[in-house]
Formats: structure tokens, sequence, C-alpha cells
């Protein structure tokens, strides 16, 4: 509801996201507004006054005690149903694993991103493969695992339409997935402070329906490069 | 003013020729004025710039940024195009031209990438040390480097109207990681990069690493001071 307002939902498992951060703005930001509410008018109404002297309150008498302790319950009941709603989502998108249709290769570096794609045998790491800097293409409706890995420092691979945000860590492959709802071209963003070019290594990905998809690989697929350039 | 020109009236000197020496003066100082505001705003600019090469352009192996140091203007402000344009860095394998695409889309426009030139053109060109393991012999390299000399010069200055720069003053592994792209075709591949798919041709020349460690040597004894403008 809010985040679908500010930035479309792209993949299969945004929606969960949106959901998640809807209720936690809400259950959030209502006794946010409330306490604020409450506490500006406090003053407003309790401001000093000719001819009244200032109670003092230590606050530890059960009169007074009772307001913060009643509010701990609503604190709790939120927490358990935020723990619950977000395990249930960190589940869904991180431990569990769908298989997958295609495999994409993710690769950061100081600054830049590089993804290498499988070419038409639809297979990663052969002869065929495709590799694209700061562009990754994918098809719509199409479960792709992505293998993430970085050459240097921590990065992160932020796809804000997927709601997707995974840390890349030097020295380790870190297998995820995602799967596009809608054909488009988004930002690609590292989410993670890697240095001084950090904020000037944005990417895009570009969604294609199935057909454009196969076209572009075909096309871009170094058998298919070399043989125009032989020509 | 007038007691100047009454004063000079008196000598030798004609107010013409004062008028004319004065103008001169003036156009002197503002053209001096000028420059001068190019290389302030390039130094600032050229702040971003040392977080690798280093405050006096020396340059830093483990930041893979060369010494740019006294390089001509036209080179760098050609490379900054270059790598801007994505002529030169955005290849998935060019770990150190990577790094550099995105500093040079931190220049915003022509004016900025001049004046950052003609800073760095006016710092004082250092002395790399040597840093390969293996030295190449330059004896032996002299006669690969007859191949480059044709454009790069006999005596390494380079030549603006070649598009070749100096390769005197440039460090050791910078040539040689230079030299191993150009045959991966790392760099010098990329759409829109005139000039280097000649430099692929011209590397191949090369048949293995000892020659390129040869080529090396020999370009470390070269002076090219005549070129360096």
């Amino acid at each position: 509801m809010i985040l679908d307002s500010l930035l479309p939902s792209a993949s299969t498992y945004a929606a969960d996201i949106n959901q998640l951060f809807d209720v936690i703005t809400l259950l959030v930001g209502i006794p946010f507004l409330v306490a604020s509410f409450l506490f500006f008018s406090f003053i407003f109404r309790f401001k000093a006054k000719g001819g009244q002297k200032a109670m003092y309150i230590t606050g530890t008498e059960h009169q007074y005690m009772k307001w913060i302790h009643r509010a701990h319950v609503p604190i709790l009941v939120f927490d358990v149903i935020i723990v619950v709603m977000a395990v249930n989502v960190w589940y869904r998108v991180k431990q569990d694993l769908p298989e997958a249709s295609s495999t994409v290769r993710v690769i950061a570096q100081q600054w830049a991103w590089s993804f290498v794609h499988p070419g038409p045998d639809n297979v990663l790491d052969t002869a065929d493969d495709i590799t694209t800097v700061n562009e990754l293409h994918v098809a719509a409706n199409t479960l792709y695992h992505y293998k993430l890995e970085s050459l240097d420092v921590l990065h992160n691979f932020s796809v804000p339409v997927f709601r997707l945000k995974q840390d890349a860590i030097p020295g380790r492959i870190i297998t995820g997935w995602f799967e596009p709802t809608m054909t488009g071209t988004f930002d690609i963003q590292c989410a993670e402070i890697c240095g001084i070019g950090h904020g000037l290594m944005p990417a895009k990905i570009v969604i294609e329906s199935s057909e454009q998809h196969a076209a572009w690989v075909e096309q871009n697929s170094p058998f298919a490069v070399a043989a125009l350039a032989a020509n | 003013m007038s007691w100047v020109f009454k004063r000079f009236s008196r000598s030798v000197v004609s107010p013409s020729v004062l008028c004319v020496f004065l103008a001169a003066v003036f156009l002197a100082a503002a053209s001096s004025a000028q420059d001068g505001a190019d290389l302030g705003k390039g130094k600032a600019l050229f702040a971003l710039c040392t977080q690798c090469h280093g405050v006096n352009g020396g340059g830093n192996a483990d930041a893979l940024a060369p010494a740019i140091a006294g390089l001509p203007a036209w080179y760098i402000e050609a490379q900054l195009v270059k790598f801007k344009s994505g002529q030169r860095g955005l290849h998935a394998q060019d770990t150190g031209g990577l790094r550099m695409y995105p500093m040079s889309r931190w220049l915003q426009s022509e004016e900025e990438q001049k004046a950052v030139s003609a800073y760095v053109a006016s710092l004082p060109p250092v002395s790399p040390n040597a840093t390969l393991a293996q030295a190449g012999d330059p004896a032996k390299g002299q006669a690969y480097y007859a191949v480059c000399s044709a454009c790069h010069g006999p005596d390494g200055g380079g030549n603006q109207g070649m598009g070749a720069p100096p390769l005197t003053g440039l460090n050791d592994w910078y040539l040689l990681s230079s030299i191993q792209k150009y045959k991966k075709s790392i760099r010098g591949s990329l759409p829109g990069d005139t000039l280097g798919p000649a430099m692929i041709g011209m590397v191949a020349t090369l048949p293995d690493e000892a020659a390129v460690l040869d080529v090396i040597a020999h370009i470390q004894t070269l002076s090219g001071p005549s070129s360096q403008e």
C-alpha cells in the first residue's frame, strides 16, 4: 500500500515485503503519532499558570507507573506480530530456494556490477555465456537463481522494485532467487558503503518478455557477436 | 593617470607606445588570472582523484591507480572523455578501468574536464620506482620498441597528432597491465574507441611475456623530455 504507491513491485515476493512494511509502519507509526499528540497536548495544557504551584512527582507510585506498564502490553504484542510476520517473509525470500529456470552470476566490485548471463544453452559457465557491465537482462515470469560474489570489499546487491537486498561478501558465493513479474527497466544499486565511488555505481535491470529476452540472448551470445564481426 | 602620461611624454617613450605596453600588461595579467582560475578549479576537482592517484599524482599500485603527474593535458582529457563515454574501462575484466568509469562521471562538464586535466599536467612529473619482480632486458626491448616508436616517438615522448601519449614517467606495473589488457582485448575493444584497436594490433608484435618485459625495460630507459608538451 505505502511502498507500492512510491515504487512499482516487480517480483513475486515484493507484495510480502510491502505488507510487512505496511504493518510495521502502522504498528509503530500510529502509537508514535498518538504519543506525540499527547506529549505536546500535555505540555500546552499543563503549562505554567499564575498562582498555581507545580507538583513534584517521582514517578514510582503505582497510579503513575500504570500508564507506563499498560503501554508495554501493546508493545510486546506488536513485537510478536512483527517478528512472526518477518520470520515468515524471511523464510520465503531468503531461506527457501525454489527451483530455478535460469541462473545469472552477479559480480560486484569497486565500482561497477558485472553480470554473466547463460547463453542460448541456458547453462551458466559455458562458452556461450554473455557478460555485461552495469546491465542485467532477465525475462519476466521466469524464476532466476543469482550467484552473488564480490571481488574486493563488501557490497550489497539491491533491486528496489524487487524489494531485494543481499550483501556481497568477498570470498563467498551467495545464492538467492527472484522472479520478475513485469517488464521494464529499473535501478540496481549498491546498498553497502564500499568506498569513495559507492554512490557512482548504479546499474540497470532490463526485464523483457520471454520472446524479447530470447532474442537478446541470441543476438548477444559470443558466437553471434563473432559471426557478426567476421561478416 | 595624467601625471604618468606627462612624465612619459617628457621621456623617450611616447603615449601611444605606453598605451600599447599597458594593454599588453593588462591582457597578460588577465590571461594569467584565467589560467590561475582554471588551475584552482582543477586543483579543487583533483581532490577526488587524490584518493587513489595521490596528492602529487604519483599513483598507487594497490589502488590500481597509475602515476599521472605531468602527463599532457590533451591526453588526460581524452582519457576522461573515453572513461566517461564507456570507450575505456567498461569491460568486466578491467578492474582498474571500472574504478575510473564512475570517477570520470563525477566531472560534470567539459570545462571541469579541461580544468582537472590542466592541473594534472601542471604537476611535476614523478619517477616511479621499479616494482616488477622480473625485470626485462632493455637491449632486447629496443628492437621491439621500434614498432612503438612510430607513434610514441623514439624518446617515448608521445605524439599528440597520433593520439599517442608519452610513455616515460609511467609505472612499470601500469605499462605491463596495459599491454596485457590490450593483448586480451580488455582495453581497446570497446565500441567507439578508435585508437584502441590500433594498440591491440601493435601489442600483437610482442610474441611472449619476456618480450613484454623487455620492451617495458627499454621504455624505462627513455628520457622523452622534448615531447612532454
